[in-house]
């Protein structure tokens, strides 16, 4: 039973009250899966009941607030009272991902008509019927009854929701929950009918922004700081530009361009805008027009791993680290994480030493063998990024020297050998099987919302990554794969495991 | 018995009194209003203070015997409240300990020292092992597998309109392991509000306030409440077994907030409300921690909670740089790991900014007369960090410093050393100390039995 993130809450209200207030500073904190916002396990507490008690209450406002395009019914024409059962029932269906139950129904109609018993307003009345609905465990929880003994076909209902919240990070519109009360859900041909509408539609990008921005680690953009000094034009406006570059540009790729993953390792066009022109060396146009990719310069950025926004998020206040950058390509690209560092170590990075290059300075730390035996695996690739400063700015020479960009891969199934610089990395990563696995095995956990499990997953995860290979290594088709998968479209029996 | 002391209903006659102390300067201290009167022989409230990354210990470890000692460095800024102070030197964190029989405790520990250890600081057990919930390097774990001692506590003494108050001061960063020290139960990890405004908003408007308007949200939350309650019990019954945990944690935290919501508990004017300000930024550190501690004092000394925890930064790799205190391009974690004397003196300063926010809120508290005394007097603060030295993680010698006072029944302007004790004692000796005689062991890693010696 999981609840639902602080995205799928926010595209929900918006997308069935037409609400788009900031939530952020009203939701509690998420839960985090692996790299993924997921509350999958730990249970509420007072704060967090009373946090959706604000945010029902300041959502209600601002939906009274338009009644007219809230309301799916003229309650002068209609009646109030009866507009009102309208609005509940359907507004209830769509909030709640089914149906309402009876008893649900006449509950919550005699909130509103005791209100409205008691001189109050038809707004008043409505608001308090958004507010219930919003704070009611049906619309929090995404809740899938428990079959006993085996596994069970999800329903039209529940699997519409889970598909919603996996392609959209929303609640089912009304076409998709249309195909789930017709039976169409249940049979793997409807299923990808609907998958493949979802994807193709503008909702579609906020999962995509979603996963990339957590699966780089590159959502801690907001929150970094920079030294002053050094970046002086580091601010919340380039933080999120270089954010926004990298979320456009990942959706551009999957869901309008070819959808390979190669292409978000090795494409260079991106979509640039304000200050992050100067991040590239390019000269600002007059006017950008944010659907058309610009075109980088092929030499110095090759996809994803060049962008500012990897690169800026994964150094340091002051100064570039390889360890950052070589930790999360080797965590999350190559899902080959480094062992924690032995007890009892400094875990800091050596003392810069005037006149010394980055590499001189991290070479030291593995003189020393404790350190050597992991770092040997994470600094030679995080050197390939020698040519980037802290916000990603490309360079050619450090302190007077000219960079020296030469890694090495090490430790992985099919990509080890020395490599030059980011892009040749980045070309090796694309085409690699130990980066394809792993881009499975991260996205399935991004659309179940938790681990996966190595044995009762594994049929699963053998028919995605074969389908995947199928494609040619087509991420669009990864998502209908994972779509079509048992463990997607079904629910095992719960005994202390995963649903 | 005592435990079952419920706010009598004087608040009405109390609240128009008060009314006219409304335009007060904000979060001017108030005046207190109810059990002025200490409870025989037992401290009535109890806050929990953290913060990240041990201490400098040379700068940390007062001189002189236990009577009579100086304090060093860190501790300096608590000197006016020397003889309110105990400090406990020689207990060890022992959330890696493989001795004791029990299986389950051998192969930990999971999570890294920071994580591991600021789940079992206040709940002497370890992270869940077995769970695949989140990651570190190459290593999986799950939530904390025990209930910190305020809440054990607050089972006895919480009967006030918030069970307890988890404040937090810039405790952000994900709702994961090391950031949550507080555990209602295993596995159920606590949130801090990091929020002043908000925190300011949970404690002082919705139930309280004499408008009508405030009276109508008060009873649309009751109603709504009821509703949501009812809609929960019909679900239980049909969730998997794993899962009726997580509706009875929302229906306790309903039953919570309606308890709340029906209490007058109006028992002070309410403060102006703080102005809403982005509290999750680094040089906000400063003010987020003064109106937090004036929030967090105002709530204890109007009755509004008997038990609360005070979190500040989160507790692995605190990226907060001090700029208010030095000029410095390394963030608090990063120098934590230094030995060189412009990183000491560094760290010094940050653990001396600490003492002065236990200070501040000393000072809070103290401004509440209470008895013949202040609530000071009764409320019992314990100070500590997931780590004693954290150039190596280490945590023998943990920097455990007891303020205020509990009530009379702690001998308090004492220093205590102990060779090596496992800090499983001093959570016994916090639930003897407020009425639950029967506790002898604490947490899953506890090895030994009974209280500190000499310490009451």
């Amino acid at each position: 039973m999981r609840r639902l993130n602080a995205l799928q809450y926010a595209n929900t209200v918006k997308d069935v009250l037409g609400v788009s207030v900031s939530l952020s500073s009203v939701l509690a904190e998420d839960e985090k899966v692996g790299p993924f916002n997921s509350n999958l396990l730990s249970p509420v507490g007072e704060l967090h009941v009373d946090r959706y008690m604000s945010a029902a209450e300041l959502v209600a406002a601002n939906a009274v607030g338009q009644l007219k395009t809230l309301l799916p019914c003229d309650p002068v024409a209609t009646g109030e009272a009866a507009c009102a059962e309208t609005f509940l029932t359907q507004t209830g269906a769509r909030l709640f991902r089914r149906p309402l139950e009876d008893q649900e129904r006449t509950a919550y109609l005699g909130l509103y008509t005791s209100a409205r018993t008691a001189g109050r307003s038809f707004s008043d009345g409505i608001s308090l019927l958004v507010r219930v609905l919003l704070q009611s465990p049906a619309f929090l929880y995404q809740i899938e009854a428990a079959p006993i003994g085996a596994p069970a076909l999800l329903s039209g209902n529940e699997v519409a929701t889970r598909l919603a919240s996996f392609l959209w990070s929303s609640a089912p519109d009304a076409a998709l929950q249309n195909a789930a009360m017709g039976g169409q859900l249940t049979t793997v041909d409807g299923l990808l009918t609907q998958a493949r509408r979802l994807l193709g539609d503008p909702h579609g990008a906020s999962t995509l922004a979603s996963f990339h921005s957590q699966w780089l680690k590159i959502d801690r953009l907001p929150a970094l700081q920079k030294d002053p000094a050094l970046t002086p034009t580091f601010d919340a406006a380039l933080s999120q530009a270089m954010l926004s570059e990298t979320e456009h540009f990942a959706d551009w790729v999957v869901r309008s361009g070819d959808g390979s993953m190669k292409s978000l390792f090795t494409q260079s066009n991106s979509f640039v805008d304000g200050a992050l022109f100067d991040v590239y060396g390019m000269p600002k146009p007059a006017k950008v027009d944010p659907l058309i990719p610009v075109p980088l310069k092929q030499s110095e950025r090759s996809g994803l791993l060049t962008q500012a926004s990897f690169l800026t998020a994964h150094s340091h206040f002051g100064n570039t680290s390889p360890v950052l950058r070589g930790v999360v390509v080797l965590d999350s690209i190559l899902c080959q994480a480094p062992p924690p560092p032995p007890p009892n170590v400094m875990a800091v990075p050596p003392a810069p030493i005037a006149g010394e290059t980055t590499r001189e300075r991290f070479d030291r730390h593995r003189t020393d063998p404790t350190c050597a035996s992991c770092h040997s695996l994470m600094d030679p690739i995080g050197y390939g990024f020698a040519h980037y400063d802290t916000l990603g700015r490309y360079i050619t020479d450090e302190g007077g020297k000219p960079v020296d960009a030469s890694g090495e891969i090490k430790g992985t199934q099919d990509i080890d050998g020395p490599f030059n610089g980011a892009i040749e990395l980045s070309q090796r990563l694309s085409g690699s099987h130990q980066v394809q696995d792993c881009m499975v095995s991260q996205w399935f956990s991004f659309a179940l919302g938790r681990n996966l499990d190595k044995t009762r997953d594994a049929c699963s995860l053998q028919g995605v990554k074969a389908a995947f290979a199928a494609s040619d290594y087509n991420v669009r088709e990864l998502l209908f794969a994972i779509v079509k998968s048992d463990a997607f479209r079904y629910r095992a029996p719960l005994e202390g495991g995963a649903p | 018995m005592s435990a079952q002391r419920r706010s009598p209903a004087v608040s009405v006659a109390r609240r128009k009194l008060l009314a006219g102390l409304a335009g007060s300067a904000v979060l001017a201290p108030f005046v207190p209003l109810l059990q002025a009167e200490t409870l025989p022989g037992a401290p009535k409230r109890l806050i929990l203070m953290f913060h990240p990354h041990g201490v400098i210990r040379d700068t940390w470890l007062p001189t002189g015997t236990v009577t009579n000692f100086t304090l060093s460095k860190t501790l300096e800024p608590l000197n006016a409240f020397k003889d309110k102070l105990l400090i406990l030197d020689g207990l060890r964190l022992s959330a890696e300990t493989t001795a004791g029989s029990d299986p389950a405790l051998v192969g930990e520990p999971s999570g890294g020292p920071h994580t591991r250890n600021t789940s079992h600081l206040w709940s002497g057990a370890a992270l869940d092992p077995n769970s695949s919930l989140f990651s570190r390097d190459a290593t999986t774990f799950g939530w904390g597998l025990g209930t910190s001692i305020d809440q054990t506590i607050a089972q006895r003494i919480g009967t006030t309109a918030f069970r307890s108050l988890e404040v937090g001061v810039r405790p952000g960063g994900g709702n994961a392991p090391h950031n949550r020290m507080i555990y209602r139960a295993p596995g159920q990890p606590l949130s801090p509000e990091g929020n002043p405004k908000a925190l300011f908003d949970r404690l002082f408007t919705g139930g309280m306030g004499g408008s009508a308007l405030a009276e109508q949200l008060r009873q649309d939350r009751k109603s709504i409440l009821d509703l949501v309650s009812a809609d929960l019990q019909r679900l239980e019954p049909r969730v998997a077994r794993e899962d009726s945990a997580k509706v009875q944690a929302h229906l306790d935290a309903i039953r919570a907030i309606e308890t709340r919501l029906s209490s007058s508990a109006a028992l002070c004017a309410t403060p102006t409300a703080p102005a809403d300000f982005d509290a999750n930024a680094n040089d906000s550190m400063p003010m987020v921690a003064d109106l937090q501690i004036k929030l967090l004092a105002s709530a204890i000394g109007c009755g509004l909670t008997n038990v609360a925890s005070l979190q500040f930064d989160r507790n692995e790799n605190s990226g907060t740089l001090f700029n208010w205190l030095f000029t410095e391009t390394r963030a608090h974690h990063e120098l934590s790991h230094l030995s060189d004397a412009d990183a000491l003196s560094k760290l010094t300063q940050i653990y001396t900014w600490y003492a002065k926010q236990l200070a501040a809120l000393m000072t809070q508290l103290a401004a509440f007369p209470e008895g013949g005394g202040s609530a000071l007097d009764n409320t019992l603060i314990v100070w500590c960090s997931e780590v004693a030295n954290p150039q190596n993680h280490q945590t023998t010698n943990s920097p455990f410093v007891l303020a205020g006072g509990a009530g009379g029944a702690l001998k308090m302007g004492r220093f205590l050393s102990y060779d090596n004790v496992q800090h499983n004692r001093l959570l016994v000796s916090l639930a003897n100390l407020f009425g639950l005689d029967t506790v002898k062991t604490y947490g899953k890693t506890d090895v030994g039995s009974g209280p500190l010696t000499s310490f009451i």
